[in-house]
């Protein structure tokens, strides 16, 4: 038996259904643009024939009862978010990491422009032209001043390198200080966002492991996820109640509704710890920012020295390798120029050793040089040049005798020299020194280029296709809104037969 | 496979970033000349580029020392044809008083003139270039090289030059009386040889350069006045002394003395235009090395314009094709973005 009404309530379900599906469209269309926003569906099903009934009979007087509007639902594929930020974290690994060696490069002068007169290259060449203006007139203060002035010049230049590595050193500390507070705060949002979405009494799930859930609470946490992961490798697992784990690392960084945090701190060498805050175990990430910065902030090449010392060659190697110039320098200029005795030959000391005049020294805190302890960031002309003037350098102001000055120019130009650093050891000029220092550099900021662009290239494309699940297509929802609209006008058509019928049954039968 | 319009509008501005970037870095390359400049954009010729600036400077160095030493050598050359000139005015003037008819007041006044033209001579002896005496030896401008002792012979850096003796290495010594009475070989002071490096391949052991590897610059002026004195005849082999002893001879009517001078004069005098030769060849084997290094600093240019430099055609061609992506990329966005089926309803 088919109660009276019925009909009714089948079209009124469709009318429903279709009003809300045309939200939806609207939603979906409103939020083209957005970013991180998924597309959604009101997922609808037929109304279920109720087959309870004590009396026997078929079904056919219940069927035909209308759609049922089950939920709205999100086009998700949580395998293509987990590749995508799988790539996403590579890739910022080495846009960071080319990022940090790019101003490693913009201060070492030369390497950001291999015409530059004003790096080391310059000033190398400087001394070079100033020591052959000297030996072709070796009597003259005027041309031992010139000397003077280009040694001048190289040790500011080293300072000044020294300078803008310390403080790009700095500046990326701070600027990780930075990441890892942002790190922290969305770790901390996603845990409330779990809170939230598990207690939202609507969530159900809807057989394809995704859920009639808070969609826009949904949206908000996997944006913020997809941000975490260029800061470092996740590792993301789904609760039965909607909420999910984050593992960083390898550690866990939200656990539900509680989220651990990370603590960075600038060690007194200027390298970088970062700890979890909850166990102070060490972090140990593959991927992300984070890793990058600390790679290259405490990156000493095959110089490492300490337990915070990394392999790579980051800001602390090129200033390993600005030091080792400098003092490979004062070694040559302090050992060239011999103090003449009363006797116009070299002075020797009790040993039977030369005596050498000192050119180059570190500069200490009382103002005092030391030749012994010289480094990028004190490198300077001795005292006793600074005091007794240009002239110092001059051998004998009577007359140009023995080729010392011809010697220092061989030396820092044409002779092998072996350049010693902690754990790693360059024979070659000071030139090749220099070439193979920025080469080094290079080849690495290519290498990571690269790298960065292939796994950008290979995000995208992950990007690409999560849209194409995830995104809103304008024409799609145009024509889901005509067919959403049409569907409407057919319930509201039914309603009127359905009136009409009625009209029949009610006011017109039996009278005649 | 169903294609999102945030793809669309994502992938469209990324091929618009491309597009406008390539154009960029290629003008770029135009305006600068410069393929690149960045060493990490090309770190094998970027490190060949940095090599070879390196040896082009030496080279210009060295162009700038072949210079130097060369009018040096110029200007002393000059000096040394002036007392070219000076030696045949002497000779004409010995000739002349070996058959002086006017007697004693002739003689006189020929005796005179070799006295200032031996004046002339000290004077062009110890020219300058710049602050530095030009045939001193190591000798920097401290002192002039040549003067008169008392007795108006000539000394060297102080060393009465008919003393002087030389090794068969070429150095020059004297025998030095020292407190007990004994004599000592003892260099001449302030009469090193100077090098220069002007390309040849500097080699060096401990401050001495290898005499083959530079360029000597210093002229010791005993090589080409003379030094010594003849063990036959023993009159000095120094033409200034020479000319002294004439100038004497004359005076004293010595015919003899005046005969055997004027032959020393001329055996001197060839010996001394063999180093004025020898000083042109000098002057042309640095014209040879100028040429040589300006061939060298410009094949080492060359060497840097092909490692970074930008090929103008190409670089022009492919301006037109970025020029033509770009506006086809514009275009593209223009059409395609805005329009949805949403356009085309009623």
């Amino acid at each position: 038996m088919r109660p009276t009404f019925m009909g009714f309530e089948a079209a009124k379900s469709s009318i429903f259904s279709n009003q809300k599906s045309l939200d939806i469209v609207g939603n979906n269309l409103a939020n083209t643009n957005t970013p991180g926003y998924t597309r959604q569906r009101v997922a609808r099903a037929t109304v279920v024939t109720s087959t309870t009934s004590r009396l026997a009979g078929n079904r056919v007087g219940l069927a035909g009862q209308g759609v049922e509007t089950q939920g709205v639902s999100q086009t998700r594929d949580a395998f293509l978010d987990q590749r995508f930020r799988e790539e996403y974290s590579k890739a910022s690994y080495h846009g960071q990491t080319s990022g940090i060696l790019n101003t490693v490069q913009s201060a070492l002068g030369d390497g950001a422009d291999i015409t530059d007169e004003s790096g080391l290259y310059g000033a190398l060449t400087q001394i070079y032209e100033n020591l052959n203006s000297y030996i072709q007139e070796p009597t003259m203060e005027t041309q031992a001043n010139l000397v003077m002035s280009s040694f001048k010049n190289i040790a500011q230049v080293l300072q000044q390198m020294d300078d803008s590595l310390t403080n790009a050193a700095n500046q990326f500390t701070e600027d990780l200080h930075i990441d890892v507070a942002r790190v922290n705060d969305i770790a901390s949002q996603v845990a409330h966002l779990n809170k939230m979405i598990s207690e939202d009494s609507t969530i159900m799930s809807n057989g394809d492991s995704s859920y009639f859930g808070p969609n826009e609470l949904l949206d908000q946490r996997n944006l913020l996820l997809d941000e975490l992961a260029g800061y470092g490798d996740l590792t993301i697992k789904e609760m039965p109640n909607g909420s999910i784990n984050v593992d960083m690392g390898g550690h866990s960084l939200v656990d539900h509704d509680e989220s651990d945090a990370l603590d960075v701190r600038q060690n007194d060498d200027n390298t970088v710890t970062m700890k979890w805050r909850s166990d102070g175990e060490s972090i140990e990430m593959s991927n992300g920012t984070l890793l990058a910065s600390v790679h290259y902030l405490n990156g000493k090449g095959h110089n490492v020295e300490t337990s915070n010392d990394e392999p790579h060659q980051g800001i602390p190697y090129y200033r390993d390798q600005l030091d080792t110039f400098a003092s490979a320098l004062a070694q040559v200029a302090n050992n060239t120029i011999p103090v003449l005795g009363d006797d116009g030959e070299p002075a020797k000391d009790a040993d039977g050793k030369i005596i050498y005049k000192t050119l180059l020294g570190g500069k200490e805190q009382n103002g005092e040089t030391n030749p012994a302890n010289v480094t990028a960031d004190n490198i300077s002309i001795s005292t006793e040049w600074s005091t007794e003037g240009a002239g110092y350098f001059i051998y004998n102001k009577e007359e140009n005798i023995e080729d010392y000055a011809q010697q220092l120019a061989a030396q820092l130009t044409d002779t092998s020299f072996t350049f010693k650093s902690h754990g790693e050891s360059f024979e070659g000029t000071f030139a090749e020194f220099e070439v193979s220092m920025l080469g080094k550099l290079g080849t690495d900021i290519h290498f990571h280029q690269g790298r960065q662009e292939s796994y950008a290239q290979v995000a995208d494309t992950f990007l690409d296709q999560r849209d194409s699940i995830s995104g809103v297509n304008s024409d799609e929802e145009t024509a889901d809104m005509l067919m959403y609209q049409k569907s409407y006008e057919a319930a509201a058509r039914v309603m009127t037969v359905l009136d009409e019928l009625l009209d029949v049954v009610i006011n017109r039968m039996g009278s005649i | 496979m169903r294609v999102a319009d945030r793809s669309t509008t994502r992938n469209y501005l990324k091929q618009l970033n491309g597009a406008k970037n390539d154009y960029a870095k290629t003008a770029n390359q135009i305006y600068t000349g410069n393929r690149f400049t960045q060493l990490s954009d090309d770190v094998s010729a970027g490190t060949r580029v940095l090599r070879t600036r390196m040896d082009q400077n030496k080279s210009l160095t060295h162009l700038g020392n072949v210079e130097s030493v060369n009018s040096e050598l110029t200007v002393a050359e000059d000096n040394m044809t002036s007392i070219n000139d000076i030696l045949a005015q002497v000779h004409s003037l010995a000739v002349k008083a070996s058959n002086e008819p006017n007697g004693e007041i002739g003689l006189e006044s020929i005796a005179n003139e070799i006295k200032n033209l031996k004046e002339e001579l000290l004077v062009f002896a110890n020219a300058k270039y710049g602050e530095k005496y030009l045939f001193g030896g190591s000798n920097a401008s401290f002192q002039a090289p040549f003067a008169e002792d008392d007795d108006g012979r000539l000394t060297y850096n102080g060393i009465p030059v008919d003393d002087i003796q030389q090794k068969t290495d070429g150095s020059y010594f004297y025998n030095k009386e020292m407190d007990d009475g004994t004599f000592e070989e003892t260099p001449i002071p302030m009469d090193e040889d100077v090098y220069m490096d002007i390309g040849l391949g500097i080699k060096m052991t401990e401050s001495q350069i290898d005499g083959d590897s530079g360029f000597l610059i210093s002229c010791s002026g005993l090589d080409f006045l003379g030094f010594g004195t003849d063990p036959e005849t023993g009159l000095s082999n120094n033409i200034f002394n020479v000319i002294k002893d004439l100038e004497e001879s004359v005076r004293e009517e010595d015919t003899e003395l005046i005969g055997k001078l004027s032959t020393q004069l001329t055996t001197r005098t060839d010996s001394f235009r063999a180093n004025l030769t020898d000083m042109g060849s000098k002057t042309k084997f640095l014209s040879t090395m100028q040429t040589r290094l300006e061939n060298t600093v410009d094949n080492q240019q060359v060497r840097i314009n092909q490692l970074m430099g930008t090929d103008d055609v190409e670089a022009a061609t492919t301006l037109m094709m970025n020029d033509a992506v770009l506006k086809a990329v514009q275009q593209m966005g223009a059409q395609v973005l805005p329009v949805s089926l949403m356009d085309f309803l009623r």
